[in-house]
């Protein structure tokens, strides 16, 4: 049937278009209509950010949204690997094997006997797991350059209130979408900038952000993901009656959250911002195979350059409320 | 189409298409602040120097309890507030590599993890924030907001550190006799209230105690956490916290707040949750 051999073609074209780096045909058109004069502009701000956004001196120009699925590559772990005879010198498949992954944050926990052999003679090992980290920065780098892309077309100064979806596609193995999508906003006569601001705080906020002094940069993550490999000599203090530290696990979980903190100031840098505000933490602890732990932290926030130190230009009203 | 100039959006715009500006010196932050925060901070003189965590996680053995007694789990309360200091070491230890003059919004969290039986992570978490302009002071630690501290210090205060005290608690289970003989009448569990008392009480005066020699006058936004975490019901911890505040000048200033009356009724009922019943 000619329809369906014209989708499927179009089909082909808009993955061709994304693999090239370009947008799919979908998205091309939507965002040349709303460039046509004559159309209105669509935006999910509700009235009271579209009158702070006005206030700040932007208008609204669209709905912009980015959009990538990736495929995290499996990785494995020392126990996995070698059982339980852990190993002293393990390299984290640096060069070899099916999965390059980047060799991260390693840290070893030698049975006390020595010889680590056997179950209750095994070493301990926190390990970063890289590719799942490097496959959610890859994600985020892809939808938010397709977002800036839309944004660009629409000559957008850039995007507030910004929504951001991280998720698992139901029945494909360990996928993860990545979609963010917000309102583009212009100031007429405005500068050109070398990419439009990306910024996942709301209208009002943006407004009041503005007003300190600050101004958006880019959506930034930091993402730390740790595996806790239980040595023999952290499983006896586990077994024991005492109230102890537990030194391993404390290790790893500290790893994880200073890893995602240092990324995220890496993230900051990396755009020139100076620092970052509104960041939402999201921390888990999963349960993975042989009793290990998978220690996952992950924050998002909003970069910030300041371009005004001056205070306000007036002092915030205090108030009692009487009601 | 003529725009109005609007001197914020044209400099924000600016520093955005060249990167000059007033930028902040030193290192690039990260921070759990909101926008209002952010902003109400640098009204008082305060910027932002990085997200700052410890985390320590003890494995919360047993003690034996005696099943009639009222008592202290000594054992308990000295591994639940020897966690939490532990992390907040490390807290504080990040946050002077940071550069920070205090921490701001600072949250003590437990988290029981998942499948690890009698595991529990104590984490410290908050912003560490300096003022430039003023030397390198003491660290403060503090669980306000940065609303809660921009009030502060306009009315003449300023933070001194984060005060706790805990204690975990026995409750006496009841013997059979004393229930029969009381399950028609209405009576005061008086040894369920004596216990509550007893260990509120050695938790709050603990607490108390921590701003000895602090130079704290006071302690704000204090409260009494109760929470039985892995333990069942009958053994308790009340954990005191709040934030030690002292005068920074000679007195208090007045900061006048105007009165507001909302007209909106139904804006004013749904921010007083309750006011709608009656």
């Amino acid at each position: 049937m000619p329809d369906d051999a014209a989708d499927a073609e179009r089909q082909q074209a808009s993955i061709a278009a994304l693999e090239r780096g370009e947008l799919p045909l979908a998205a091309r058109e939507r965002i040349q209509k709303l460039g046509q004069t004559g159309s209105a502009w669509t935006s999910d701000l509700s009235v009271a950010e579209l009158h702070a956004v006005r206030q700040a001196g932007f208008q609204p120009v669209g709905m912009v949204m980015g959009s990538s699925v990736y495929r995290i590559a499996a990785q494995w772990g020392y126990t996995n690997l070698f059982g339980n005879a852990g190993f002293a010198a393990v390299n984290q498949w640096g060069n070899a094997g099916p999965v390059s992954a980047r060799a991260g944050h390693l840290q070893q926990y030698p049975c006390p006997h020595g010889y680590g052999i056997g179950s209750d003679h095994r070493w301990g090992y926190n390990w970063e797991h890289t590719a799942y980290e490097d496959g959610v920065v890859a994600a985020r780098d892809a939808a938010l350059s397709r977002i800036s892309e839309e944004a660009r077309d629409l000559d957008a100064h850039g995007v507030v209130g910004v929504r951001l979806i991280r998720r698992h596609l139901e029945g494909v193995g360990n996928s993860l979408e990545f979609t963010v999508i917000g309102t583009a906003i212009r100031r007429s006569g405005g500068p050109d900038l070398p990419r439009p601001f990306m910024s996942h705080l709301d209208g009002v906020a943006f407004s009041k952000l503005l007003h300190g002094g600050y101004v958006p940069v880019s959506l930034v993550v930091g993402i730390g993901a740790v595996e806790i490999d239980r040595g023999c000599a952290t499983e006896w203090l586990l077994r024991s009656w005492n109230n102890v530290r537990i030194d391993q696990i404390s290790d790893g979980i500290e790893a994880a959250r200073l890893l995602g903190i240092s990324r995220l100031e890496e993230e900051v840098s990396a755009v020139d911002a100076d620092g970052v505000v509104g960041v939402e933490v999201d921390f888990a602890s999963h349960e993975v195979a042989n009793g290990a732990m998978l220690i996952d932290l992950v924050c998002v926030g909003t970069a910030v350059r300041r371009y005004a130190k001056d205070p306000l230009d007036e002092q915030p009203l205090t108030i009692m409320r009487l009601h | 189409m003529s725009v109005a100039p609007h001197q914020r959006a044209d400099a924000a715009l600016h520093c955005l298409a060249t990167g000059t500006g007033e930028r902040h010196e030193g290192r690039r932050f990260s921070s759990d602040l909101s926008v209002d925060e952010a902003v109400l901070l640098k009204e008082i003189g305060y910027e932002p120097r990085g997200l700052v965590v410890g985390s320590a996680v003890y494995h919360i053995g047993y003690q034996m309890q005696n099943w009639s007694n009222n008592e202290e789990m000594s054992g308990l309360t000295q591994v639940m507030y020897a966690a939490r200091a532990d992390a907040v070491n490390r807290m504080e230890r990040h946050a002077h590599t940071v550069g920070g003059h205090g921490v701001v919004g600072m949250k003590l969290d437990v988290r029981i993890h998942q499948g690890a039986e009698h595991l529990a992570e104590f984490v410290a978490m908050g912003t560490a924030v300096a003022n430039p302009s003023a030397g390198s002071p003491r660290l403060w630690l503090s669980d306000l907001s940065g609303q809660d501290l921009y009030l502060l210090v306009r009315a003449g205060y300023e933070p001194v550190s984060l005060a706790f005290g805990a204690c975990v608690y026995h409750i006496a289970h009841q013997g059979l006799s004393q229930w029969v003989g009381q399950a028609t009448q209405n009576v005061e569990l008086s040894n369920y209230t004596a216990a509550l008392y007893e260990a509120r009480e050695l938790a709050m005066t603990r607490m108390q105690n921590e701003t000895r020699g602090t130079g704290a006058q006071g302690i704000v936004a204090m409260r009494v956490e109760q929470q039985s975490h892995l333990w069942g019901s009958h053994v308790i911890e009340f954990l005191a916290i709040g934030t030690s505040v002292r005068l920074a000048g000679a007195d208090h200033r007045r900061i006048a707040p105007k009165m507001v009356l909302a007209l909106n009724d139904g804006a004013s009922r749904a921010t007083t949750g309750a006011a709608g019943e009656g």
